[in-house]
């Protein structure tokens, strides 16, 4: 693999919290060793429940948060080394939600304006803010237009426009198209495929909705609970999935089609990020879950093109042997 | 009719708004016959949520609203004013909304809240209220029910929440049960437990579910029947196996086009899309709502009153489309 233009090497967040206003304080490990390297104008998608850390990893890319171990390089330069105004030069972000992602104070265009004028740029701004919102699709003549006027769509468009004017290599998307509805995410997808080819960014996308994350996706991480325990190339993982959570997150996943029916689950419980397990985190919900399991936590190993985080790997044999069984 | 449980023709809503009148539901007519799972459809501002608001009589004081048949368990309502419904509430019909956390109240414990309801409307003693909440938090799977009744929903997950939701709102044991989103602030695993313990609760206490969701996963999975709203009209509404297998009208189409399904959609091609956005629904609005985003506009699109065409006894849709045109796309 060339040189990664990002990569998280064995980075862990830990919070300390407490349970109710007097309970004992705890830590939280929101991120837990995590590596992953992103090559110039790939897209990674990120999955996982909510509380798996997601946000967290986002977080600590665009250096929003401090890691407590490891480290966030970009191009080869700790992120530490690298000063803020420059930074955001090299990375930005778009949000899920693009009603509170957006001053409503401001109007379209001086929203756009506002990282030109923070960061001195030269030149011909007004044009500079104009070719940005007609490359993102957003109409001009609602340049001067102020959020409240503008549909969910709009607004993501505009804050995509805001995070791309000083041309950022790294585009992280925390759940961008979350909040829309499925006509407009498929316009706000489609902008983002666009932008990727012409501008050759480099994307993270993070996203609960998997049929979107494995339509823009390159390559894909599953976490859970601050680990990862599944990356694969977007096709393999999606066929065979080979960690029993990624299978378990993929079998939950409703598609359209009638008489499909749902997933049998046996084990109910959801995850609890408080709860240190002394074996494999996932092994209280895991339906193949061995003595082993519970006794020691795997290690994340390389297996046949993909990182798996398991003991006892579901490949594509004893997935068949399994059906054959039963 | 009788195995109707909720019959409503030609309702109209109308709320207020700084503009003028919002016209959010315009003029629709649904039966739900008994065991029954109706989902409504569509994209926010449609009017499903108003539709269910309205069925439970929760609507704002200020909105006007109309029905040539309003039949709830047995009764005809339409006329009456929806004060008339209280008594309704709980007993035949009962909610379940979209996020567990901001409709339960954080400050009463589960045990206050799930038998509060009871007590007051069919005179229970605390004791039987309480008997029946036990039984219940168990049937949804609530693990240990008599610890978790003295407890704040804080000290519960989202996902359980949403069980202690639906606990509550069967503790009228109601005929009909509506859930406004349900499992759309839950994770996708936690998503199907919820969605297949309301199948089995509608198998095991013969309930009837008004579903309302935006998405069409969600719909495929447990709809018996489905209607697709589309500015405050049913553009079609037929059985589940109908609309997902053979849709017919281009909002439904769309609709469905715009979501990438794994292993049909190419990687990274462009989705379809619908141009343009909702109308505004404030003042006068003739014809079909969708003619400006559709792409096999007419000029009949614009004439009241729009022909519904049937391609079965159970399908249907609003749209001056012909049948053949329909048929061979």
């Amino acid at each position: 693999m060339t040189k990664p233009l990002l990569s998280l090497s064995e980075v862990t967040r830990r919070y300390r919290i407490r349970k109710g206003l007097f309970g004992a304080r705890r830590e939280l490990t929101a991120v837990n060793k995590l590596s992953l390297n992103l090559a110039e104008g790939e897209t990674l998608g990120l999955v996982g429940e909510s509380g798996c850390g997601k946000s967290t990893a986002v977080k600590l890319m665009l250096g929003l948060e401090k890691p407590d171990e490891g480290e966030v390089r970009i191009a080869g330069r700790s992120i530490d080394s690298i000063d803020r105004r420059s930074l955001s030069r090299m990375v930005q972000p778009v949000f899920q939600d693009p009603y509170y992602s957006l001053n409503p104070t401001r109007n379209v265009s001086d929203a756009v304006l506002q990282p030109l004028k923070v960061h001195r740029v030269a030149g011909d701004l007004k044009a500079q803010v104009r070719r940005m919102l007609d490359l993102v699709g957003f109409p001009t003549r609602l340049a001067e237009a102020y959020p409240a006027q503008l549909s969910g769509g709009q607004r993501q468009r505009v804050a995509i426009a805001r995070a791309l004017v000083l041309k950022p290599k790294i585009l992280i998307c925390d759940e961008p198209t979350s909040a829309l509805d499925v006509s407009v995410q498929a316009q706000v997808i489609n902008l983002l495929l666009e932008l990727r080819r012409e501008l050759t960014l480099t994307m993270i996308f993070v996203s609960h909705n998997l049929a979107v994350v494995e339509h823009i996706s390159d390559r894909v991480s599953v976490m859970y609970l601050g680990q990862l325990v599944e990356e694969a190339e977007t096709d393999q993982l999606f066929r065979r999935p080979a960690h029993p959570y990624t299978q378990m997150l993929l079998s939950s996943t409703l598609a359209p089609t009638p008489g499909a029916g749902l997933p049998s689950f046996t084990r109910h419980a959801a995850a609890d990020a408080t709860v240190q397990a002394k074996g494999c985190a996932f092994a209280p919900r895991c339906e193949g879950a061995q003595a082993q399991c519970l006794a020691k936590a795997p290690e994340l190993e390389r297996q046949d093109g993909r990182f798996i985080r398991c003991f006892y790997p579901k490949t594509a044999e004893t997935r068949s042997l399994d059906k054959a069984v039963s | 009719m009788s195995d109707a449980v909720l019959a409503i023709e030609d309702l109209t809503v109308s709320l207020p708004t700084e503009s003028g009148m919002l016209r959010a539901v315009r003029g629709i007519s649904l039966e739900i016959r008994r065991g029954e799972t109706f989902c409504l459809v569509g994209e926010s501002g449609c009017g499903k949520s108003v539709t269910a608001l309205a069925v439970m009589g929760l609507l704002p004081r200020r909105a006007e609203q109309n029905a040539s048949r309003f039949m709830v368990a047995g009764r005809d309502y339409a006329g009456l004013p929806p004060a008339a419904r209280h008594s309704l509430r709980g007993r035949e019909v009962a909610m379940i909304f979209q996020d567990p956390m901001t409709s339960l109240n954080p400050t009463l414990t589960i045990r206050r809240q799930m038998t509060e309801g009871v007590i007051y409307h069919e005179g229970l003693g605390r004791r039987e209220a309480e008997e029946r909440a036990l039984h219940l938090l168990h049937q949804v799977g609530v693990p240990q029910p008599d610890l978790r009744l003295g407890q704040y929903p804080h000290q519960f997950s989202g996902g359980q929440r949403q069980r202690i939701m639906i606990a509550m709102a069967l503790m009228g044991s109601p005929k009909l049960l509506i859930a406004d989103e349900p499992t759309t602030a839950l994770d996708v695993t936690i998503q199907a437990q919820i969605l297949a313990l309301l199948a089995e609760l509608q198998e095991a206490l013969h309930l009837t579910l008004l579903l309302i969701t935006h998405d069409l996963g969600v719909v495929a999975t447990i709809a018996d029947r489905v209607a697709v709203m589309y500015a405050g009209r049913f553009v079609e509404q037929g059985s589940s196996e109908a609309i997902f297998g053979r849709p017919l009208h281009p909002y439904t189409q769309g609709l469905m086009g715009a979501i990438p399904v794994p292993g049909e959609t190419p990687r990274g091609t462009p989705l379809s899309t619908i141009p343009g956005r909702v109308p505004d629904l404030v003042g006068a609005v003739s014809g079909c709502a969708f003619r400006n985003r559709c792409s096999q506009r007419q000029e009949a699109c614009a004439e009241d009153p729009l022909p519904i065409f049937k391609a079965s006894s159970s399908h249907e849709m609003e749209c001056v489309l012909e049948p053949e045109l329909a048929l061979s796309r």
